[in-house]
């Protein structure tokens, strides 16, 4: 199948095409058709998978048009092993999320074709390979989102949505600008594969206003990405969103929006400007380490479930950000140490895709019980273990999964990414540990205060999760358990693409003492 | 020996008071834990979490917000009232005072434009004069 990548993008639009030609009153078939777009979007995914060769670590199934070619805007897609995972996550989490709206009866319409859009817009993001693509994309996934949250999310949906959007268009903005500044500076082209060759070439000891160009440009593309995954102190927009956005919403947020940062980072800011990780890494390590310590504290003050669930990702996203630093362990100064570089970084990418499903998980169970009870207040429960006993088994899933239990996928990439970053972060490591510690607390803290103790009277006959419900948790709960048992199809699936993004930061960062 | 109750409980519970009442609650440890770790912790996850949502969220980070609107409302206000109010339509206005203050000097009678005009060749030889001097 040729132009495979850019089916697997465009298809959502084809399926909003066909919602836009049905009238407006029939709700059950534009769920249906949206429903079977992403389906057919899942399943072309999972085909990309099988047919992708995961001993090569470079670009495969490209493409390339001429699209605006006096000013080099070229259109080319490709996938490796670092974008793969996250097409399937997106695929898969695209899919579910549309069985989590289900119940949405508030313009039915406009609500799926929004949400194929933003569906288009992140698999763009992963699989755009030029700048301007690139950025198009990027910005195709922010609108949707602002009338997502702005129509369909919770009491104070408006300030939620304009604040996501301010913010991350603020991101966006400073992104163009290194991205005009890798363009006129790397031979005006916008082909990211291009530039990294260029780029650390052509940057290596320019100076714009006295600084160093490669830390500046190093800079603008981080904040830009930061703001997304979200690192402290870019963080506060993010609780906001996820606890005013519509269940599925917040499910595809935390699951696979949060990706794109952390994505951005290993993609550009690690392949164009090696020098950069070098100048950075500590500072990526400690960033990492108060996202682990400060989402932690701030998840076990919450009394809303949602918004601890939303802390739980900046806590879980600063373990990545510690496993990426780990990639200068492989340098000659660190003692060439290559297993520690590949266990950093491949943890980080896995705990990338881990709490894509982990995270999913626990929102769309938070939104089982909101729909139920009408509040997320933890205290407001109690004893919900024997008024639901079935939901009761898959918050304890979820739970345990997003502590980092053994046996669940997300202890082996935390395991990972501090055997990773060990040897070059010692003391931030050891801080970070006491992250996991905060975050058994403040999951089963929540456990305890909503499924054991005294049950609330007022709950007595709450209905049990259903089959719809249960249909959208369980594949993550199998993923999560497989991958947790067996990690090396997903290692196996990524390693040769790290190897590669390992060796050239490592062999092209030498110019790191000129900064 | 507990059978003959040659020891009673009860006895060895008055003559130790304190340390029966300390082994009873597990020497307090979980007292303790609480109320030295658990409690001052949990309380500091509070202000932390205040820091963040109350604080740093609702002062530093949409003090932009606030400082964009100030700004943008400083820049409405001068827009308007300095450029468009007082300048641009300065412009007009002034050409309007023009026009009706020149309008009183188109008299009709002869005898005032022959006045203007004398008035008019005067100024232009003192004019050609000084330029010559």
């Amino acid at each position: 199948m040729s132009n495979i990548l850019s089916w697997i993008i465009w298809l959502p639009v084809i399926g909003m095409l066909v919602i836009s030609l049905i009238p407006r009153d029939n709700s059950k078939i534009i769920k249906q058709i949206a429903a079977i777009t992403s389906g057919i979007q899942l399943l072309l995914a999972t085909y990309l998978w099988q047919v992708f060769d995961s001993s090569i670590g470079e670009m495969q199934f490209m493409e390339r048009v001429e699209w605006i070619p006096s000013f080099n805007i070229t259109y080319i897609l490709g996938v490796d092993g670092l974008s793969l995972p996250m097409v399937l996550l997106m695929a898969l989490i695209g899919f579910i999320g549309i069985f989590v709206s289900w119940n949405i009866d508030k313009a039915v319409k406009g609500y799926f074709s929004l949400f194929l859009l933003l569906n288009t817009g992140v698999m763009g993001v992963f699989l755009a390979l030029d700048f301007f693509l690139f950025y198009i994309f990027w910005e195709v996934m922010l609108l949707p989102m602002y009338f997502l949250i702005g129509m369909w999310g919770g009491p104070q949906r408006e300030y939620a949505a304009i604040k996501f959007f301010l913010y991350t268009l603020a991101g966006s903005v400073l992104m163009l600008i290194a991205i005009l500044a890798l363009y006129f500076t790397c031979g005006n082209t916008f082909d990211m594969l291009v530039l990294m060759e260029t780029a650390p070439v052509a940057l290596n000891g320019m100076l714009w206003w006295g600084m160093s160009a490669i830390k500046v440009i190093w800079v603008l593309l981080f904040i830009g990405f930061a703001i997304k995954v979200p690192v402290f102190p870019f963080h506060t927009w993010l609780p906001l969103a996820h606890v005013e956005a519509p269940t599925a919403i917040s499910v595809i947020l935390a699951g696979v929006l949060l990706k794109l940062g952390v994505y951005g980072i290993l993609r550009i800011n690690y392949t164009m400007l090696p020098d950069g990780v070098f100048w950075f890494a500590g500072a990526l390590a400690l960033l990492g380490l108060i996202n682990v310590i400060w989402g932690a504290m701030c998840a076990l003050a919450q009394k809303d479930l949602k918004k601890l669930v939303a802390y739980s990702s900046v806590n879980h996203m600063g373990y990545t950000l510690l496993g990426m630093s780990a990639v200068i362990a492989a340098s000659g100064m660190n003692g060439s140490n290559l297993i520690s570089a590949q266990a950093g970084v491949g943890g980080a990418v896995f705990q990338m895709f881990n709490h894509g499903t982990i995270s999913a998980m626990l929102f769309i169970l938070v939104g089982v019980i909101y729909d139920r009870a009408h509040h997320r207040d933890i205290e407001g429960f109690g004893g919900l273990a024997s008024q639901m006993p079935v939901y009761t088994a898959f918050v304890a899933i979820a739970f345990f999964a997003g502590l980092g239990l053994p046996g669940f996928s997300g202890f082996v990439s935390e395991a990972m990414i501090f055997i990773g970053a060990f040897p070059v972060f010692r003391t931030i490591v050891i801080i970070s540990t006491l992250g996991i510690l905060l975050n058994a607390a403040y999951f089963l803290w929540a456990f305890q205060r909503m499924f054991f103790g005294p049950a609330n009277e007022k709950y007595n006959d709450l209905p049990e999760i259903n089959s719809r419900e249960l249909f959208t948790v369980i594949p993550l709960a199998v993923i999560t358990l497989f991958l947790g048992v067996y990690p090396r199809p997903f290692l196996d699936l990524v390693s040769s693409t790290l190897n590669l993004l390992i060796e050239s930061v490592v062999t092209i960062g030498g110019y790191a003492g000129n900064l | 020996m507990y059978y003959r109750s040659t020891i009673s409980s009860k006895s060895w519970a008055k003559r130790f008071g304190p340390f029966y009442r300390l082994s009873l609650n597990k020497y307090y440890f979980d007292e303790i834990y609480n109320r030295v770790f658990y409690q001052p912790f949990l309380k500091l996850c509070n202000i932390v979490a205040i820091i963040d949502w109350d604080l740093y969220d609702k002062y530093f980070i949409n003090g932009f917000g606030h400082v964009t609107k100030l700004l943008s409302k400083v820049t409405g206000q001068v827009d308007y009232d300095g450029l468009d109010q007082t300048l641009v339509d300065g412009v007009g206005r002034s050409a309007g005072g023009l026009g009706k203050g020149l309008k009183n000097i188109q008299t009709g009678r002869l005898q005032n434009y022959m006045l203007f005009a004398l008035i008019g060749v005067i100024i232009i030889l003192i004019v050609q004069y000084s330029v010559i001097l």
